[in-house]
């Protein structure tokens, strides 16, 4: 008797339970609110993107952001570098908005708020996100003018703080931050004054934990992390050395070489060169003025989109992807003539994985070729054909999978990885090869690339259509190396007395 | 099509010439007859108090739109805190007043007729029964505006400001210059041109108008921001500028940035009309807004460009105002 009651207690609970969440979800899907773990409120979820408004009850409209223009007036190299970089087409960019429109397409618009939460924070926030199917090869989007600059002065100058504990990792990403648009102004110098906006010192635009909240991407239903450059820099040695993004990516390209030669943060470098005054009018000269251009490896949108000033941003990405890495070789000889070639690939300088972000459509790939000295080709590897990376190369990159374990680029698709491969930072990894070296041959000569696409051919043609686009190729590394026949001999022989004993 | 010149730094890559047409908003076409019946009002001196006291008083069309003083004289000799800045491409400023108190060219050109030191009525209402009792003005509203109450505050204030969108001065050598006729500045302003834009002054001056960006809002900057021996001896900070509108204390010392359109003509200089010539006025914004003291040489050089900046001037007829045959408006006593 007791045993019965208490199990239709039990199912009196459940149905009172499954009735509150039928109507949750009821409110939910009337409201547009929805409310991720942890009972926090996030109004443009998927994004965890939170607005605050200095009026009380005021809904966010274009206007609370200033244009970038209005800060050239003052800011002039600020803003030519902003103007040069991916964050001010981080909306405009024809691949993205391509990739976003089947994301759309195939998620009945589950990623408008997902993608556009740091594609286009401001035209999130205002809802002023549109999309469009008679855009592009797939459809496109519009937002407000101001929303159409991307990640805009305005965007990051009003961010007040992060929602980063409060995501559904708990980790910061996915538009993870709080902006406040009005006319505090925040950045990283504790005394600064302008006569037009008002001003605030933010400790948190010092750190990797500011890029974190959209330089970090989780899949929003099954938490995969697609994207995370953030956390590769976390378990890495320059955030152990205290080297933040901004040491890297906000400072010249020969700055970035020596602080991952040295492995200390800019402002740390002798004569570091980096002074001036950050403003137009401004009194005090100060230690380190940051550079806005935000150069990383992108080499292509920016130049094909007609970016006034483009060739620059690009000359600094070729240097730093021509940096970043290193190679070697170590050639290992065995009985009988098949030996293995092992290249090994070093990240030198890059404080994240080679490649980041994307790192499953991202390319890079070693072409290699042996010969000998009679002119025999004995071994090629890597080349492209019409643009594509061959099936038969070592890429460094991650391998993707749908929740059944089948392969996919799609983001939206993406359930795990099934095959690691990126080298992370100051680490390497190896691309194996055999070869046979005839008996005539008295040397040979291994020659190497390392080679790096933003993204792969095939991406760009589905997202663009055929011919629309050539990803260019970037020789970031080459090595080659003469061997002579004897020196193998001797090699073997060494071998065999080391195993032998 | 806009030159464009290399720059070493400063904003304006961009130097664009003035143009033809002034931004004009949807409810207040610039249609003919609204443009002359504005005209009309603005030089009628029958709406002051006293019946002395026009637009055109202070913001004088046959010179450089304002009154050569440093405040401007109002009925009965009373003067105001303030100087009278132009009224010469006004229509070019996203706001009007030094403290940016008026949102538009229409609602500006209600203030300054119940302004008690400016032209002294007791109340707008009072000013436009004035000119419901003037036949001639009366038909004139009928006709434009129509409707069961043509002749209001409002009307006559979009007439008004539909006049003053025509009082622009496209066609200055800096103009011609940068449309391409280099004959149109010498060697001494190209160079003052250069160093306007390499020290940061159009960050705030901005081409075309050489004002501040346009904002919905407006665009408020503190001056001066700098301090300098300039601000005690031209008193630079008494004036509360913005603050005294929003009672906003990050409003203090905030003010528009005016245009330098015609800035040659309108000495003296400043909210307070407290610096006498137009080098002076260099000087002291380049120590208050830039913390630098330029050499002699400099600011020649400046000026020499801002001089490239003036007219040229619309012709402009003094109007026959509508009269009231047999007797005043103006009352007796």
């Amino acid at each position: 008797m007791k045993h019965a009651l208490h199990w239709s207690l039990h199912h009196r609970l459940t149905l009172l339970a499954l009735v509150l969440i039928a109507s949750l979800a009821a409110v939910l899907a009337t409201t547009r609110i929805s409310i991720a773990e942890g009972g926090i409120a996030f109004p443009y979820y998927p994004a965890f993107l939170k607005v605050e408004m200095k009026a009380e009850g005021a809904q966010p409209m274009p206007e609370n952001w200033q244009d970038p223009q209005i800060c050239a007036g003052c800011h002039p190299r600020q803003y030519k570098g902003w103007s040069t970089s991916m964050h001010s087409i981080s909306f405009k960019d024809p691949v993205f908005q391509a990739e976003w429109a089947l994301a759309h397409k195939a998620t009945d618009g589950k990623t408008l708020n997902h993608c556009g939460g740091c594609h286009t924070p401001i035209g999130v926030a205002t809802g002023t996100v549109k999309f469009d199917p008679s855009l592009g090869k797939h459809g496109g989007f519009t937002a407000a003018p101001i929303a159409e600059k991307g990640v805009s002065c305005d965007v990051c100058h009003t961010i007040s703080g992060t929602t980063a504990v409060h995501t559904s990792t708990g980790n910061p990403g996915n538009a993870s931050f709080v902006m406040s648009p009005g006319r505090v102004k925040r950045a990283t110098l504790k005394d600064s004054k302008s006569p037009f906006h008002d001003t605030e010192y933010s400790e948190l635009h010092t750190k990797s934990a500011f890029c974190a909240n959209c330089h970090n991407i989780f899949h929003p239903d099954n938490r995969f992390p697609v994207e995370h450059t953030f956390d590769e820099w976390k378990a890495s040695p320059y955030a152990q050395n205290g080297i933040q993004c901004q040491d890297c990516h906000m400072v010249p390209v020969d700055t970035a070489i020596r602080v991952a030669d040295e492995m200390k943060p800019a402002k740390d470098l002798a004569d570091h060169g980096l002074g001036g005054f950050a403003g137009m009018g401004a009194k005090n000269k100060r230690d380190i003025v940051h550079d806005h251009g935000f150069v990383g490896g992108n080499t292509v949108i920016a130049e094909a989109l007609g970016v006034k000033g483009a060739s620059e941003n690009k000359a600094e990405a070729l240097k730093r992807l021509q940096n970043a890495a290193e190679l070697d070789f170590e050639i290992v000889p065995a009985k009988g003539g098949a030996n293995m070639l092992k290249v090994k690939v070093t990240n030198k300088r890059a404080g994240h994985h080679l490649p980041t972000s994307l790192t499953f459509i991202r390319q890079i790939w070693l072409e290699v070729h042996i010969t000998d000295d009679q002119g025999n080709e004995l071994l090629n590897s890597g080349v492209a054909k019409n643009n594509h990376v061959p099936s038969d190369a070592v890429t460094f990159i991650n391998r993707s999978v749908d929740k059944d374990g089948k392969p996919t680029i799609n983001p939206w698709e993406i359930a795990n990885f099934d095959h690691l491969n990126t080298i992370p930072p100051k680490g390497f990894r190896y691309g194996v090869y055999a070869f046979h070296l005839p008996p005539a041959a008295k040397g040979f000569k291994v020659q190497a690339k390392l080679h790096y696409q933003s993204y792969a051919q095939g991406v760009a043609d589905k997202l663009l259509g055929e011919g629309k686009l050539t990803v260019p190729t970037v020789v970031m590394k080459e090595l080659t190396r003469d061997y002579s026949a004897a020196d193998m001999k001797t090699a073997l022989s060494t071998t065999a007395k080391m195993a032998a004993r | 099509m806009a030159a464009m010149l290399s720059m070493s730094a400063g904003f304006a890559e961009e130097w664009l010439p003035l143009p033809a047409n002034s931004p004009v908003p949807d409810d207040n076409p610039q249609t003919a007859t609204r443009i002359e019946l504005g005209k009309q009002l603005f030089f009628d001196p029958r709406f002051s108090s006293t019946g002395t006291v026009s637009c055109n008083s202070c913001h004088n069309l046959m010179s450089g739109g304002d009154d050569s003083r440093a405040t401007s004289i109002g009925v009965h000799g009373l003067a105001g805190p303030r100087n009278a800045p132009t009224v010469w491409n006004a229509a070019f400023h996203s706001v009007q007043f030094w403290d940016g108190r008026a949102a538009s060219l229409e609602e500006q050109a209600k203030g300054p007729v119940v302004a008690q030191v400016e032209m002294g009525m007791r109340s707008l209402d009072d000013a436009i029964s004035r000119v419901r009792r003037i036949p001639g003005y009366v038909d004139q509203f009928r006709q434009i505006f129509g409707g069961d109450n043509p002749v209001s505050v409002d009307n006559a204030a979009r007439a008004v400001a539909a006049f003053e969108r025509t009082l622009i001065t496209p066609g200055s050598a800096y103009d011609r210059y940068v449309m391409g006729d280099k004959t149109a500045m010498s060697e001494q302003q190209q160079r003052g041109m250069k160093r306007f834009n390499a020290l940061g002054c159009t960050g705030c001056h901005r081409p075309p108008a050489f004002t501040g960006p346009w904002l919905p809002g407006g665009f408020f900057v503190t001056f001066p921001f700098h301090d300098s021996p300039y601000v005690a001896k031209y008193k630079l900070r008494d004036d509360m500028g913005r603050e005294a509108v929003t009672g906003k204390p990050e409003d203090r010392h905030k003010y528009r940035v005016p245009t330098l359109r015609n800035v040659a003509l309108t000495a003296p200089y400043f909210h307070n009309g407290g610096v006498a010539t137009l080098n002076e006025a260099v000087q002291v914004m380049a120590a208050s807004q830039l913390g630098i003291k330029l050499d002699t040489g400099e600011s020649a050089d400046i000026v020499a460009f801002l001089n490239t900046l003036t007219g040229p001037f619309p012709e402009i007829a003094l109007p026959r105002l509508p009269p009231t045959p047999g007797e005043s408006v103006i009352p007796v006593n």
